[in-house]
């Protein structure tokens, strides 16, 4: 009997604990709704030559000519509203020299609609100019971003389907400077400078803005060289500039040089650009009125 | 009456689960289960890319 009265109770107590926590059951979203909102399959065409290099200095004619090639190892960042929504892959088409390859992969983009346009950014977010040394296997693999924009033009379950004419846009400009000292001079190491301060060192791209970090930029080559330095540079204004430059000579003495950049290369980004035999010359730090030797 | 007992005192074990909605951590496992069971499907290319060169040397 005592058990009666102890189970009866609990019983009610049970029940009603029961409706009180079905008072706050939530409305659970469909899973399938969801989900057909959120992840999606991304195939889309891209041009691409089946070179291994991305960059390729075309010197049979006059002027030269710097060719841009899709790698196949490359990955391209897809954004949607300024976040990042997923990684494209790159698989070459076939054929001897296909000029196009697939991009494909998954985008989990919540909320994605006809209309909406994606950023679609080569290779990473994050674009860091500092560490070169000089050479264009060293650019293309390091140093070569590139985006591009496409707009969803339906969206049929997972699958998305995009239109609008999208070309990959190369964001800084490859220089290629060379410098005299009556003779070629011998480079080992080489700092750049803008007039206006407009080096970009560093950029990374976040809730859909960019953030910039301005300074120097400082070349290392393998060896000190008299070929031409090929750096790659993002200079954020485009209006015409001075660079400034000190150079590491391969006797070990220091070199100044400087070089005006017109408004008429920097007024886009995506070129290449030629400044060979720059004068340099090596400071007189003596006082005006005696040589380097009496002063000391 | 026994039997009875035992079925509330299942239903509230399986209620706490499901509707809590403050349960976030429930929600992200039944997004993650939604996700893995998706169906995958491949749509056809729809569009090439092109690939600026940098061009010809501007000589400065």
């Amino acid at each position: 009997m005592k058990a009666k009265y102890f189970v009866i109770p609990a019983f009610l107590l049970l029940m009603a604990a029961c409706q009180k926590e079905e008072q706050f059951d939530p409305e659970t979203p469909e899973p399938s709704a969801e989900v057909s909102d959120s992840v999606f399959t991304l195939t889309v065409q891209a041009s691409k030559g089946l070179e291994t290099k991305a960059l390729w200095l075309d010197t049979s004619g006059s002027p030269d000519i710097l060719r841009a090639y899709w790698k196949n190892t490359e990955q391209v960042q897809v954004f949607h509203n300024g976040s990042f929504v997923g990684t494209l892959g790159v698989t070459p088409g076939t054929g001897e020299k296909p000029s196009t390859a697939t991009l494909n992969g998954t985008v989990s983009a919540p909320g994605l609609a006809v209309g909406d346009e994606l950023l679609l950014m080569l290779p990473r977010q994050t674009w860091n100019y500092t560490g070169q040394v000089g050479t264009l296997s060293s650019i293309e693999n390091t140093y070569d971003y590139a985006t591009a924009t496409v707009e969803v033009s339906s969206i049929s379950g997972s699958t998305v389907t995009t239109t609008k004419q999208a070309t990959f846009q190369n964001q800084q400009s490859v220089y290629r400077f060379s410098f005299t000292a009556g003779d070629a001079l011998s480079v080992k190491g080489m700092t750049i400078s803008s007039a206006g301060g407009r080096l970009v060192q560093s950029r990374t791209y976040e809730a859909g803005a960019w953030n910039n970090v301005l300074d120097n930029l400082t070349v290392t080559p393998a060896s000190a060289t008299t070929d031409p330095l090929y750096v790659s540079i993002f200079n954020q204004g485009t209006s015409a500039d001075t660079y400034s430059f000190i150079l590491t000579g391969s006797d070990d003495a220091l070199y100044t040089a400087s070089k005006g950049i017109p408004d008429t290369v920097l007024d886009t980004p995506g070129k290449f650009i030629s400044a060979t035999g720059i004068p340099a010359t090596k400071p007189d730090f003596s006082p005006a009125s005696g040589t380097t030797e009496t002063a000391l | 009456m026994k039997s009875k007992v035992k079925e509330t005192y299942k239903a509230p074990a399986m209620h706490v689960v499901a509707f809590s909605p403050e349960c976030i951590v429930c929600n992200s496992v039944n997004a993650l289960i939604w996700q893995l069971t998706l169906p995958s499907s491949v749509s056809s290319p729809s569009e090439e890319f092109g690939r600026t060169d940098y061009g010809e040397a501007n000589i400065i």
